[in-house]
This record gives structure tokens, sequence and C-alpha cells, in this order.
């Protein structure tokens, strides 16, 4: 398998939709460091009378990873995809490799090529960050949970993608549902995160007129209706923590108090999806 | 005779559709292998089960004495390079590092062999052009070069010719010849195109239905391929009834001419023909050609 990942490896870094990647996720971590460095120059006494505290660029750091997905969702697609469109998946069957080798070479360059993607933003992002702002707002621990985390999260996710990848043999169509599944993905965690962050009360003002005739409004505790509970927020919760897009979102809200169960989730998700993978692809017959 | 490849009783089916349906077929060591057949007989399903990239319905073949299922199979691949239909290159890449990426999934040590290689090929100047800016030819032939990375001793060739101008069909002749004769590399071509493998092929396999209808080698073929003497004439009818009288095998190919079969004396055809008033406006010496050989099989498999 070695000879494969070398081979893989080789064509990875002429890839020119790799290099792209790199180009967009450190553009992307140096524009939110500036959009970030002018809006607290404006709006430095806003900020203050709301008692908010914007200094760093750790906050974001994590989150532009919520972006970067589509963009590694595309290139996986394409990179596994070139294969069958070029046909050259053959050259590698042909010479003898099994299939199992060439599905776990295709992996492990995907995982290695996305993790490289994501780290770059995060580390453009946090250098020049650190170079605008002069200070951090996370502990070195903390970042460094952050960080492996969101790559564990990467490598289950990519995982996910090269199974889409590895299992439609037309370059384009693979390349379109694996940006469909990350955009469900996507408005799945939304959708999850606002169900589960919503809450159990709020506040609502009530109309109370004194034996004088004054009017007031007091503040009374309502119930949430959309607050979820029992089962329903238990199922909520587990999809939670088990699909990637919800990792990657709960890391990027620098939500590291479940890291050990979503690295286990990941874990769980790349040995199950590669587990698919390989057999379905043993299984399947190449033009 | 050693065989480089053989099959007993292959079948590949999908769903319900019999791609091949038993097909025995024998490929001796050094021959070039002519595999013919009409489009849909089974000569690609054939080569992607040998090449690994389809499962066995039923049946087994035996490459390098390595039967199919034997848990080490991917030794005999190793020995082997194919193009089938499409030359399986990466367009975005040179000549060169097509190469360079199929050595990489051979493991091989070193590159020193890839000049030679293009310079075999007749793509020893591209430079940094890029695959995907290649003529068709080219492309085919960067496909053969990668089929030979690994210096295998049987290369299996599917359609090679296929959509390619005649220089371009006389340059890849030329070397898949040259392979043969200079390397010793058994060749195995699909092909319909029937009178460019005849220029080549050592032996033949024909198909139809997924099922091998005969095996024969050139030699042989060019043994029972009938001569016949091709008359054409003024009066048919009278033709016949004096070949019928006369006992000969017979085809009228059109309304007025006639291959016929077997020793004649053409003097006497001919006296007996004018005295029953009817002229030979023609003769000529006629063989039957491998289209008409490969015909004939077929429509015979088919009643």
């Amino acid at each position: 398998m070695n000879k494969l990942i070398k081979a893989n490896f080789s064509r990875l870094f002429k890839s020119m939709f790799f290099k792209v990647c790199l180009i967009f996720s450190a553009g992307l971590g140096i524009l939110m460091d500036m959009a970030r460095y002018i809006d607290i120059q404006k709006n430095q006494e806003l900020y203050a009378k709301f008692g908010v505290e914007y200094k760093s660029a750790d906050g974001f750091a994590f989150s532009l990873v919520l972006y970067i997905i589509f963009a590694i969702s595309a290139f996986t697609a394409v990179f596994v995809g070139t294969d069958y469109s070029d046909c050259t998946i053959r050259n590698k069957l042909m010479v003898g490799n099994k299939r199992t080798e060439i599905y776990f070479a295709n992996f492990i360059t995907c995982a290695v090529a996305n993790v490289i993607i994501l780290m770059t933003s995060i580390i453009v992002t946090l250098g020049f960050g650190y170079a605008l702002f002069r200070v951090t707002s996370l502990t070195a621990k903390e970042t460094a949970i952050c960080i492996i985390i969101q790559c564990v999260t990467m490598i289950g996710f990519s995982a996910i993608l090269v199974l889409i990848s590895m299992l439609i043999q037309s370059k384009a169509s693979g390349a379109v549902t694996a940006l469909i599944m990350t955009i469900v993905m996507f408005l799945a965690a939304m959708t999850i995160s606002n169900k589960l962050e919503a809450p159990e009360y709020y506040e609502d003002l009530t109309e109370i007129t004194s034996e004088t005739g004054e009017v007031q409004y007091v503040p009374v505790e309502t119930k949430n209706p959309s607050y979820i509970t029992g089962t329903k927020r238990e199922i909520y919760e587990l999809l939670n923590d088990i699909l990637p897009c919800n990792q990657f979102y709960q890391i990027a809200c620098c939500n590291t108090e479940n890291a050990g169960k979503l690295a286990i989730y990941s874990a769980l998700i790349m040995i199950l999806s590669n587990g698919a993978g390989v057999v379905l692809f043993r299984k399947k017959d190449l033009k | 005779m050693d065989y480089i490849l053989q099959t007993q009783n292959l079948c590949k089916h999908y769903r319900h559709f019999k791609a091949l349906d038993g097909l025995t077929m024998n490929v001796p060591k050094g021959a070039i292998y002519g595999f013919v057949g009409r489009n849909g007989a089974g000569k690609t399903t054939l080569i992607r089960l040998i090449c690994g990239l389809q499962t066995v319905t039923s049946g087994e073949f035996t490459l390098y004495g390595r039967k199919n299922t034997a848990s080490d199979i991917e030794k005999s691949r190793r020995r082997m390079g194919a193009v089938v239909e499409t030359p399986s290159i990466y367009l975005g890449m040179t000549a060169e590092d097509n190469l360079k990426m199929q050595y990489r999934n051979l493991g091989l040590p070193d590159f020193n062999d890839i000049p030679d290689l293009l310079r075999l090929v007749g793509l020893g100047n591209t430079g940094k052009k890029k695959a995907k800016n290649f003529s068709l030819g080219m492309r085919q032939r960067l496909g053969i070069a990668v089929a030979l990375a690994g210096n295998p001793d049987f290369l299996i060739l599917d359609e090679p010719v296929n959509g390619l101008d005649p220089q371009g069909i006389i340059e890849i002749r030329e070397l898949i010849i040259k392979l043969n004769r200079e390397k010793n590399i058994t060749v195995l071509i699909s092909s319909h195109i029937l009178d460019e493998l005849s220029k080549l092929a050592t032996h033949y396999g024909f198909i139809d239905g997924g099922v091998m209808i005969k095996e024969i080698s050139a030699e042989d073929l060019e043994k029972s391929c009938r001569k016949s003497i091709r008359l054409t004439v003024s009066d048919t009818k009278t033709m016949i009834k004096i070949l019928d009288r006369i006992g000969l095998d017979y085809t009228l190919t059109n309304d007025s001419t006639a291959d016929i079969f077997g020793q004649i004396t053409v003097t006497k055809l001919v006296n007996m023909l004018s005295a029953e008033n009817c002229e030979v406006l023609n003769i000529s010496e006629h063989e039957e050609s491998l289209e008409s050989y490969f015909m004939n099989l077929v429509g015979g498999a088919k009643k």
C-alpha cells in the first residue's frame, strides 16, 4: 500500500485544486482576521457598551471549517473521481494492487490532504490574528484540544467523502453528491444546534395595572414551546455529538466539554465508513 | 504448448444478461492473439475479468498458471499490462509524469527507463505537453507505454486502433509487431477491424454471444480459407444448371457472378457454358477473407 500512498501524494502535490484549496483556506483566515480587526477598530465603543470583548482571533479560528468543508467535499470527490474519469484506477488494479489497498491509500491521502487544508486555515488565522491583535483568549491547552478534535473530526468526515467518491464512478456525480451531502449535514447541524440551544424559559413582559391605574410591564418567565425534552432531546444530543458538521460547530464555538466523546464518535464514523466502503468497493464492477 | 492465459467455461452475467456464457480460450505464449467479435460479443467483458476490474460469475481462468481464485493472482497480474477501451492516463499530466505515476504504482525504484519507453512508443519529444492536448493516437501510444511500465510479458489491448487515422493505425500496428518480435511480449488484441487484425495476428479467437466459436492459428486459418474462382457470366440460370450438373460447390455473390469452390478445369467449364450460349464475361481467382470467414462462423453459430 505504501507505493500507492506515495503515488497518491505525488499526484496530490501536483494537484491545482489542492493548491487552490490551500490558498482559499489561508486567504479566508487572513480575510476574517482583517474583517475582525477593522470591526473592532470601528466599533470599539459599541462593544464596550455591551460588555463584549473581542480582542483576539481565537474565537473564529475554529469556525472557518464551516466554510472550508464545502471546498474539501469538492476536492475529495474530484481527487478520487479523477481516477475514474481518467480510468487510471485500472492501472492500479491491473498491476496487482488489492482493492482494499487502493481504497485505504485514497482514504489516507484525502484525510491527510483535508487535515492540511484545515490546519492551514487554523494556523494562518491564529498566526495572522496574533500579529494583528497581539493577544490570545484561549489557553494553549484549549487551543491544542480544539485543533486535535477538529483534525479527528476532519478525518471522520473525510472517510464519508471517500466512501461516496469511491462508490460513484462518475467524477461529476460524485462531486455533486458529496456537496449535497455536505449541505444537508450543514443545515442539519444548524437546525439541531438551534433546537438544543433554545432556552427552556424566556422572559415575557406582562401588563399589570396597579390600584392607582398605572400600567406596568413586568418580566415573567414563560415556558418555551419549542424547547425539546425527553427522548427527543436525547436523540438530538446524540446526533449533535455524532454528525461531523455538528462536531465542527461545537468546536467552532470553542466548546471542548465533549472533546473525548466527539473523538470517539469520529473514530467510529471513520471505522464504519471505511468498513462499508471497502466491502462495497471490493464487490463493485469497474468499467 | 505453453499458455499465458486459459479460460474454462467462463461466465459473466449482469443480472439477466449473459455477457460471457461459458467462454473457453487459450492464448499461447509469444502469440499475437486476435480476439474477434462484433460489438457486444463479450470481448471487453473478458478483458475486464482478466484485469480484475470485474468478478467472474462462474467458471475460471488461469493466468501464468494461477487460477483467478488464487489469493496471489495479483502476482500474475503484475506480469501483464493492458489498455482497456480508452487509454488510462491522467489527462492533466505530461507523458513523463504519467509514466512516473505508473512506476510509483508498481513500486519501481527509479525512473531511468522512462525516456527509453517514451522513445519506444514514439513520444520522446512531447516535453511539457499535457496528455489532454495529445492527439488520439498519441494518447493511445501513451496508454500502451503505461501498460508497458514494469516490463510485462503479456499485453492486452482492447480495440487499440479505434478512432485512429490511417497513419496512427500503421504506427500502432508497427509498435505491436515490434513489441512481439523484439521483446517477445505476448499480445491479446480485441478488435472488430478484421482487415487490420489480419496483418499482425498469429492466432485468432472468434467470439459471439459470449461464446468462443473457434480458435485457430493464422497458419491454419490461411489453409482453411477456401480459394475460389469468381465467374461473371451473361446467363446466370445456365451457369447454375451447369454447375449443379457437374456437382461443384458455389455461392452466388450477385445476379451475374458466382464464387466456385473446389478443383475445376477452367477450359472445360468455359466450353460447357459456351455450348449453352452463356458468355463468360470475367474470370478471376478469389480468396476468402478473414471477414467472410468470420461471417460464415457467426452465421453458422446462429443456426
